[in-house]
């Protein structure tokens, strides 16, 4: 028989959300009849679902994403890449400029649905005024980059100016220092080997690339996390060319 | 906006995969999704994260579809009947297909947030930001959809009573 109290609980259990409290709750719970059956059928189907591999999308969606959105196949030309869309949207849109009125002044929090989501449609490096708080120029033989480091509200946004004449593979590390990757803005253009984690983004250029990594603070960040330095690797065919931190500015 | 399509393809495609139960309508609605964000792109603020914000979009139009299609349709991952895969994977595959199946039978704002925990790794905050619902409800919302699902799992033979 179950009881609803321990489901509650079990299903807080697989998300790591319960406190002392619950956990001694839910031990004792899981003390009574049924209790050994329902934390196994939770966990069965915690990994049952787990487990479920993630499908592959049909080959031909990317192109037919870049066809409908009138974007050029294959390389990708940044900001440029999104006028033609966003000249098209607009012009089906009855009057642009009233669109953009409308749309400023809607700044419905929370709830709703995308449509309604954002806030001003101004981009926000207009509304906000982006102070770079730490700058460091790295080069070495064949490259040079310019990377910054400034807050915004979500918690720091480290912008990469990067120029290499040889296959530039960059390491940000953000381990121990209490923030998270958040997403990419700005990128203008492509991006060899990306791979993003948590707590850590690598990526391969050649030539000039602008783009900006969005990091988030974790709510349970210490003030020794907080004091950590972001790490760089720049590297090129497996050579370590510089590396170097960037220390968090003080809150 | 390659990176965006790069990044998020795959993740945005499973969630309508999973909300919908069907490859074609998945494909549809992960087109949309990328169209939209593109077309309102300068509407996000980079204040917020991206993912919630490309993920609610995903999540909002797979209900749309829903509402315009009525059809649920369990997810179309039959091999080829010239390729038989080896028992081990067919057994997972039927499993998958029956878990696909229990999914669809949960309504949709519980089956959003089953698909946000488990096909897009969010955690409560992340998926209330992506609904637009305070973490309390998601938490309460797992919970039903768990407890949902476990009896329909059972019903369906794929856990024990």
């Amino acid at each position: 028989m179950s009881n609803e109290r321990r489901e509650q609980l079990l299903s807080a259990a697989l998300d790591d959300d319960l406190d002392d409290e619950e956990r001694r709750e839910l031990d004792a719970l899981l003390e009574e009849s049924g209790g050994r059956e329902d934390r196994q059928a939770y966990a069965a189907m915690h990994d049952l679902l787990k487990d479920v591999e993630a499908a592959a999308p049909p080959a031909a969606l990317q192109a037919a994403i870049r066809r409908q959105a009138r974007l050029p196949a294959g390389r990708a030309q940044g900001w440029q890449w999104l006028f033609p869309g966003l000249r098209y949207a607009v012009a089906a849109s009855a009057g642009a400029l009233a669109t953009l009125a409308v749309l400023n002044a809607d700044s419905v929090p929370g709830a709703g649905r995308v449509d309604q989501l954002g806030g001003s449609m101004a981009p926000a490096d207009v509304r906000q005024a982006h102070v770079p708080v730490v700058s460091r120029r790295f080069a070495a033989e064949g490259f040079e980059s310019l990377v910054s480091l400034r807050p915004n509200a979500a918690g720091l946004a480290l912008s990469l100016d990067l120029e290499s004449r040889r296959p530039l593979d960059v390491a940000v590390r953000l381990d121990g220092t209490g923030l998270l990757v958040d997403g990419l803005a700005g990128v203008d253009g492509e991006l060899g080997n990306l791979s993003i984690r948590p707590d850590s983004l690598n990526l391969s250029v050649r030539g000039g690339r602008r783009l900006e990594v969005l990091l988030r603070r974790r709510e349970s960040a210490s003030q020794a996390e907080a004091a950590a330095p972001i790490r760089l690797d720049f590297s090129s065919e497996g050579e370590l060319l510089e590396q170097g931190a960037l220390q968090q500015p003080v809150r | 906006m390659e990176l965006l399509l790069t990044h998020y393809e795959k993740p945005v495609y499973n969630a309508a995969l999973r909300m919908l139960g069907n490859p074609e309508d998945a494909a549809d609605v992960t087109q949309t999704v990328f169209l939209k964000a593109f077309e309102n792109i300068l509407r996000y603020d980079p204040a917020r994260r991206f993912f919630s914000w490309i993920y609610r979009i995903a999540i909002n139009e797979s209900i749309d579809q829903l509402k315009r299609r009525r059809h649920d349709v369990p997810l179309d991952t039959e091999p080829p009947a010239d390729t038989p895969l080896p028992a081990e994977s067919l057994q997972e595959q039927q499993v998958g297909d029956e878990i696909q199946a229990v999914l669809l039978e949960l309504e949709p704002d519980l089956r959003a947030v089953i698909v946000l925990r488990y096909f897009t790794e969010c955690d409560y905050r992340d998926i209330g930001a992506t609904l637009g619902i305070p973490e309390s409800t998601v938490k309460s919302r797992l919970f039903s959809a768990r407890r949902d699902m476990r009896r329909r799992l059972q019903r369906h033979g794929i856990l024990s009573p």
